[in-house]
C-alpha cells in the first residue's frame, strides 16, 4: 500500500486550482522509516507526502485546530478516519463543502515494529465512507463484529469489571493527552 | 573529598538491594502493561532497577507529586478554618533504586527554581531525605540525547550512589555524595572490594562504546545562543504545526514544573490541590476575562522550549532539559523537543 505519488499530484493539482488553503497528510519523520503528520501550506511542500501502511495517525483531529478552523482543507482518510470524520460533520463540526477528501481503500497500518495493527485485523470498514476521490480497491464492508476483549468483558460480572477498569486506570496520571488527541474530543484548542 | 568505589558482581549487587530492601522503604522501578513506574517495593523480585530508559516514568513524581493535597479548609458562614493536610507520605527517610542518570540530574535541575524566590520545602526535604541509587544505561535509545547537555554523564554527582556495569560482568558501585558514602559504610555490599587497579582503563573503553551509540548530538551553547536571537522566529510554528497540544511531554518530562492549583469543596468542607499542568496547554495562560496572552499553538510551544533552553539557562545556568528524550518517545505525533530547538536554531535571524 503505497499511495505516496498519487497523494502529492492531487495535493499539487488542488493547490494549483486554487481549492484549498491547507492540506493535512503524512510525511517521513527524518530519521527512522515512522511517519508524522504533516500540515502544509506551502504548495512546494507536498512532494515531502507519503502514504504507506506507517500513516498511523488519524488526520481528522487537525480539524479542530487553529490553523484548519475555517479554511479549506485537504485531507487523506482511511476508513477508520472517515468514520471519526463523519461523525464531526455530522455533529457540524466542520463543512464538508470545505474539505476535499482523499479516501483510502485500506489495507490495515502497521506498528513501529512493522506488526499489522489489532483493531485492522478486527477492522469492518476498511473504505473510506466519505471521500471526493478514493485511493485502492474498495473491498466492501464486513458484517458487523464485537471486538474479541471486548465481548470477554461484557460477559464479566459488575464487581469484576469494574476491577479491571480500576487496575487499568492505576496508571494513568491523568494528563488528559487521550482527549487531546482524540478526533471526537472537539471542545476548543 | 573523594568518594569509595567497591566491584562486585551481578549476585553482590542483588544481596545490596536485597539488604536494602529489607531495612529501608525502597521505591524502584515497577513494571505495569509494559511500562515502568517508580512504586514502593518490598521484594526485589517486584522491581527491576535496570529497566529501560525509553519505557520508564520519570522519578520526578516521587519529589514533585502528580496532584497533592496542600490544604484542607472548612468555610461557613461564620468563617474560614483551614487545616494540615495529613502527613507527607514522601517526606520519610527512603531510597530509590534504578533512577537512570538523565533522571537524576532532572532533580538537580530542578532543586534550582525550587530553592529561588518561593522556597518548596516539601520538595527540598524529599530530596535530602532520600538516598538515591543510579543505573547508567549501556547505549542510548532513538530519543537520547544526554551526552549532548550541559552535565557529564559519566561522572555526575546526582544521584548518591551509581551502580555502573563494566566489562566481564563487573559491577561499580560508586559513592558520589558524602550521603552516599555514608549510606554505602552503613550498608556495605556483601562481597565487594575496593577496584582492580585496571578498573579506570576498563571503564574509559565501556564509556567510548556508550558515546557512539548516540544518534542525535548538539552543540548545546550554540543551540542557546542561537534560540535567544529568533524569539520572532517563524521557525518555531513551522516545527510544533502537528502539535496536538496534548501535554504529554510536559506530564512526563523529568524537569518540567508547571502546575495549577485547585479547590475541591463539598458543602462546607474543601481541599486545595497542586496538580501537573503544561505551557502547552491553551488554558495555562487564559485569563478570567477571557483574554490569553499566548492565544496560538507556536507561541505556547516557544515558551516551552525558550524556557527550557535560553531562561532557565540565563537565570540558573543550566538547560531544564536533561536530554532524556522522553517527550519524543510519548508525543503522539512523534515530535521531538530536539529537532525543534535545533529547526529553530538554524533558522534565519531576519524573519
Ligand atoms: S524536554 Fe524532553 S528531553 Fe528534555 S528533559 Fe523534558 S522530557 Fe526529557
Ligand atoms: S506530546 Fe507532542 S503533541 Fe502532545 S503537546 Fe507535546 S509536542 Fe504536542
Amino acid at each position: 500500500m503505497d499511495y505516496s505519488k498519487q497523494i502529492q499530484d492531487i495535493a499539487s493539482k488542488l493547490f494549483a486550482d486554487d481549492k484549498i488553503d491547507v492540506f493535512v497528510g503524512y510525511c517521513m519523520n527524518g530519521f527512522d522509516d515512522n511517519q508524522v503528520p504533516v500540515v502544509i501550506t506551502d504548495p512546494k511542500e507536498v512532494q515531502a507526502l507519503v502514504f504507506t501502511e506507517k500513516s498511523v495517525f488519524n488526520l481528522s483531529n487537525y480539524l479542530k485546530a487553529d490553523h484548519t478552523r475555517g479554511k479549506r482543507v485537504g485531507l487523506v482518510v482511511k476508513g477508520c478516519d472517515s468514520r471519526s470524520l463523519n461523525l464531526l460533520l455530522t455533529e457540524n463540526q466542520v463543512k464538508r463543502d470545505k474539505l476535499y477528501i482523499i479516501g483510502i481503500a485500506c489495507e490495515g497500518v502497521v506498528d513501529d515494529r512493522g506488526q499489522k495493527m489489532q483493531n485492522c485485523m478486527e477492522c469492518i470498514v476498511p473504505d473510506a465512507v466519505v471521500f471526493d476521490e478514493m485511493l485502492g480497491t474498495p473491498k466492501g464492508k464486513k458484517d458487523y463484529i464485537v471486538n474479541a476483549d471486548i465481548t470477554e468483558l461484557a460477559a464479566k460480572g459488575l464487581v469484576e469489571r469494574r476491577e479491571y477498569f480500576e487496575e487499568i486506570f492505576d496508571n494513568c496520571i491523568r494528563c488528559n493527552a487521550c482527549r487531546h488527541s482524540c478526533p471526537l474530543c472537539y471542545d476548543r484548542l | 573529598m573523594s568518594f569509595s568505589t567497591f566491584v562486585t558482581d551481578k549476585n553482590g549487587l542483588q544481596k545490596l538491594y536485597e539488604a536494602i530492601i529489607s531495612k529501608h522503604e525502597t521505591f524502584a522501578p515497577v513494571e505495569k502493561f509494559g511500562k515502568y513506574d517508580y512504586k514502593k517495593v518490598s521484594s526485589l523480585e517486584e522491581c527491576d532497577p535496570d529497566s529501560p530508559i525509553a519505557m520508564t516514568m520519570s522519578v520526578k513524581p516521587l519529589f514533585f507529586p502528580r496532584s497533592s493535597k496542600i490544604i484542607k479548609y472548612e468555610a461557613t458562614s461564620a468563617g474560614t478554618t483551614i487545616h494540615e493536610t495529613e502527613q507527607d507520605q514522601l517526606a520519610g527517610p527512603r531510597v530509590i533504586l534504578g533512577v537512570k542518570h538523565c533522571d537524576a540530574r532532572g532533580l538537580q535541575v530542578l532543586e534550582a527554581v525550587n530553592k529561588w524566590d518561593y522556597i518548596d520545602s516539601d520538595f527540598l526535604k524529599r530530596r535530602s531525605n532520600t538516598v538515591i541509587f543510579s543505573t547508567r544505561c549501556d547505549k542510548a535509545d532513538t530519543h537520547c540525547f544526554c551526552t549532548s547537555l550541559d552535565y557529564d554523564v559519566e561522572n555526575l554527582d546526582a544521584m548518591d550512589v551509581a551502580i555502573v556495569s563494566g566489562p566481564d560482568g563487573k559491577i561499580y558501585i560508586q559513592a558520589r555524595t558524602e550521603k552516599g558514602e555514608n549510606f554505602l559504610n552503613q550498608n556495605p555490599a556483601p562481597g565487594s572490594q575496593s577496584p582492580a587497579p585496571s578498573a579506570g582503563e576498563e571503564m574509559k573503553k565501556q564509556y567510548e562504546g556508550f558515546m557512539t551509540s548516540f544518534r542525535l548530538k548538539m552543540d548545546y551553547k550554540d543551540v542557546n545562543e542561537k534560540m535567544a536571537k529568533r524569539f520572532d522566529s517563524t521557525a518555531f510554528e513551522e516545527a510544533t504545526r502537528n502539535c496536538v497540544s496534548c501535554n504529554t511531554c510536559a506530564f512526563i518530562c523529568p524537569t518540567c514544573h508547571c502546575f495549577k492549583i485547585s479547590d475541591e469543596k463539598i458543602k462546607d468542607t474543601g481541599v486545595r490541590y497542586k496538580s501537573y499542568d503544561s505551557c502547552n496547554n491553551v488554558y495555562f495562560t487564559l485569563e478570567a476575562g477571557g483574554h490569553n496572552p499566548r492565544p496560538a499553538k507556536y507561541r505556547r510551544w516557544r515558551q516551552r522550549s525558550m524556557h527550557k533552553f535560553v531562561y532557565y539557562k540565563e537565570r540558573f545556568g543550566v538547560n531544564l532539559c536533561v536530554g532524556c528524550g522522553h517527550c519524543a518517545i510519548s508525543c503522539p505525533v512523534n515530535i521531538s523537543i530536539f529537532e525543534v530547538v535545533n529547526h529553530v536554531a538554524a533558522a534565519p535571524t531576519e524573519v
